[in-house]
């Protein structure tokens, strides 16, 4: 009897060791989505609360069960293909600054542990607990917390280059396009993919490419990386030699995310990759932001820019076309040039 | 007892929430539907109070597994970059960890990531453990308060107590040991599913009928071959008329210099399967559904030769105990690209009856056009 009791008193002790000085960000993939921008949105939620808490690092939890891998709104993804989608996503949960250690937890039994020594030992949480084990989260995921940040800091933590990737990028750039001005790109393209959704929300592909062919002509000191899936271009895009496509190499989302972080330039529609740019300093150009995110983001419908943004992040609530993208792309290209 | 009053209605409306499965139900829904949706939606894991009295029990099984289990929680050690020979190596490990005295309970994976964590690039090595079903938990460490804070889930007692004698160095060349072939766990390390996909429309699509021969070239810190694809182009070539019917499809990154040069071109000798959109995991797929196999043993030539494909696997120092002549798989060490495809022509020329006939109907079919045009 005593010796239970001693081995109940010391779980107890376990489940409070945690430390509160470390924050815990947990994204459970059975209701949370399998998305660039929503994974990037909450580690943004995560960075301000850290700071807002005083943590000096951040445990980072991915809760896959497998049997249960996915929400009901990507019931596509079942236990047999999860992990081709986790594999797609998991680099984007390296961009966290202050990262201390990620986990991704398939065992619902370890998933139990981890809360229960969460709950015990009040260490803070994103999600909170009631919230986690409601599993609720509306969507898109609201810029409220990074708003109240904002408001209160005068600044927004930046998401960095996925860990590890920083440098490799710098020097990449260096190696293969030195003294040019880089511009990441990302026209969404959902009709291409197996799975389409929101496709009005798409880019006119040849508006793209006729942008891509003007800027070619006039700035040949510019060169395009297309970045997304590899179903979202086209073979034409291919043949145009101021234009290269990470994953035409093999190169991964942690590739394509460092290189957007250390690109002169990015400029896409709204999806995964913006939601990067929004969150660093990297000057960027977001089109086709639809009104409906509006509220969700805490600005005003034809609001040029967030509230955290910077000058040269500028917000377009148009559909793009090759005029409009080469009259931003014109406006941040002279701008950022260094003054003769 | 004003307070209690005043909660009541809400306590009440959460009550009546939870038997009707928290869910409002259009009129059209009929009564053994409800029934159906309260008792999935309550019981199933889907409520508030199930999950929590599922984590508590949950971590009172956790806990006891914790004092009582031992050798489920496998560390390693990473402290440079992510090189072809690191995957290897874990690929290795993950064999050493199917090895161990067979627990019923789930394996674990802990990383320590240490030195400078900017040179660690973990995409490769997370690519390889999804694709693996050998750990079911993977935890990356990036300093040891997050190891030591970890510890109550991450370890067990006895592993604790044992400390990290155990942890591999991933970074340490591993030893390839020819009884581990034999072993049918392979498929646990190199599970095919989901990632299958891609590969095999791969095949299809771009070399339909072709007796196709995956080949790993040696690359560099980055995962980039692109050093090598000159001279491997130059032998594939020399091989190319003997064999027409054969095409060569590099599973290695390329980079965009080599992209931009003939060899990277459309017309090239030898075909690229990273330029087509294939994933790591699905270079690794295609290794061991290709017809054979050709370069060094790393990644993917474990994942062929595990899946016995016939082929020349090149290690320093050479292992020729590897060898199962039987199967056509042939181990040297280290050969130019010349040497190594002389060592392979034997093989072409001897492949096995099935994907003769293949290549037979193929020729057939190419001469057929010739005579038509």
């Amino acid at each position: 009897m005593g010796s239970r009791l001693g081995v109940i008193r010391q779980f107890l002790t376990d489940i409070r060791s945690a430390g509160r000085e470390r924050f815990a960000g947990l994204f459970d993939l059975s209701y949370l989505h399998y998305a660039l921008g929503d994974a990037l949105t909450a580690q943004m939620n995560i960075a301000c609360l850290a700071r807002e808490a005083g943590c000096t690092g951040i445990d980072l939890c991915l809760f896959v069960d497998p049997v249960y891998p996915a929400a009901q709104a990507q019931d596509f993804i079942n236990r047999y293909n999860y992990p081709v989608h986790l594999d797609n996503l998991f680099p984007a949960f390296l961009c966290l600054p202050g990262l201390s250690s990620i986990r991704l937890v398939r065992d619902s039994v370890t998933a139990g542990l981890i809360l229960c020594s969460l709950a015990a030992s009040r260490t803070p949480m994103w999600p909170s607990l009631h919230q986690h084990l409601r599993r609720r989260m509306t969507y898109p995921m609201s810029h409220d917390i990074i708003n109240r940040f904002y408001a209160r800091e005068g600044f927004v933590p930046q998401l960095a280059a996925p860990r590890g990737y920083g440098r490799w990028a710098r020097e990449f750039l260096l190696q293969h396009w030195p003294d040019r001005f880089v511009v990441c790109i990302n026209p969404r393209q959902s009709r291409l993919n197996a799975i389409p959704a929101a496709t009005y929300r798409d880019s006119p592909l040849n508006e793209w490419h006729a942008f891509i062919d003007t800027v070619a002509d006039r700035y040949p000191d510019v060169h395009f990386l297309m970045l997304g899936g590899f179903h979202e271009w086209e073979s034409v895009l291919t043949r145009r030699p101021n234009v290269s496509i990470p994953r035409v190499m093999g190169l991964t989302l942690a590739h394509e995310l460092a290189l957007l972080r250390s690109a002169d330039l990015f400029m896409g529609a709204s999806s995964g990759f913006s939601t990067m740019a929004t969150f660093t300093d990297v000057p960027y150009v977001i089109t086709n932001y639809e009104h409906l995110f509006a509220s969700v983001a805490g600005v005003e419908v034809n609001a040029p820019r967030y509230p955290f943004a910077t000058e040269h992040q500028h917000l377009v609530w148009l559909k793009e076309d090759a005029a409009l993208l080469m009259k931003y792309f014109e406006a941040v290209y002279h701008r950022l040039q260094p003054q003769e | 007892m004003l307070e209690f009053i005043a909660r009541l209605p809400g306590r009440l409306g959460r009550l009546y929430g939870w038997f009707t499965g928290r869910r409002p139900f259009p009129p059209t829904v009929n009564s053994p539907r409800q029934l159906y949706a309260l008792i999935a939606h309550n019981m199933i894991r889907r409520s508030y109070f199930f999950r929590t009295l599922y984590a508590v029990a949950a971590s009172i099984f956790k806990y006891k597994e914790r004092i009582l289990a031992d050798r489920i929680n496998f560390g390693a050690r990473l402290h440079g970059p992510v090189t072809v020979d690191t995957l290897r190596n874990a690929v290795l490990w993950q064999r050493y960890v199917l090895n161990a005295p067979p627990s019923k309970l789930k394996a674990h994976a802990n990383f320590h990531i240490s030195g400078n964590a900017e040179q660690v690039q973990l995409d490769r090595l997370m690519s390889l453990l999804l694709m693996s079903d050998v750990f079911a938990n993977v935890n990356v460490f990036f300093d040891e308060q997050a190891a030591h804070d970890a510890h109550v889930f991450a370890l067990t007692v006895a592993e604790e107590r044992r400390g990290r004698e155990d942890e591999c160095d991933l970074d340490a060349s591993q030893q390839v040991r020819a009884e581990m072939f034999d072993n049918p766990g392979w498929t646990r390390i190199f599970s095919t599913t989901g990632f299958e996909r891609n590969a095999n429309n791969y095949l299809k699509t771009a070399h339909p009928g072709a007796f196709v021969v995956a080949l790993g070239l040696p690359e560099n810190d980055e995962g980039f071959c692109d050093e090598w694809i000159g001279p491997w182009e130059e032998a594939v070539r020399a091989l190319a008329p003997e064999f027409p019917d054969v095409t060569f499809v590099v599973l290695n990154r390329v980079g965009p210099i080599a992209l931009q040069s003939p060899a990277g071109s459309m017309r090239s000798a030898i075909a690229f399967a990273r330029k087509a959109g294939l994933t790591l995991a699905e270079a690794a797929c295609l290794a061991r559904k290709a017809d054979a196999f050709i370069g060094q043993m790393d990644m993917f030539g474990l994942a062929a030769r595990a899946a016995r494909r016939p082929g020349v696997y090149m290690m320093s120092p050479e292992r020729a105990d590897l060898s199962d002549p039987e199967a056509g798989i042939i181990h040297t060490g280290l050969l130019a690209p010349n040497e190594a495809m002389a060592q392979f022509r034997a093989l072409l020329a001897n492949r096995p009856a099935p994907a003769a006939a293949a290549s037979k109907a193929l020729s057939d079919s190419e001469s057929n056009k010739r005579l038509r045009r």
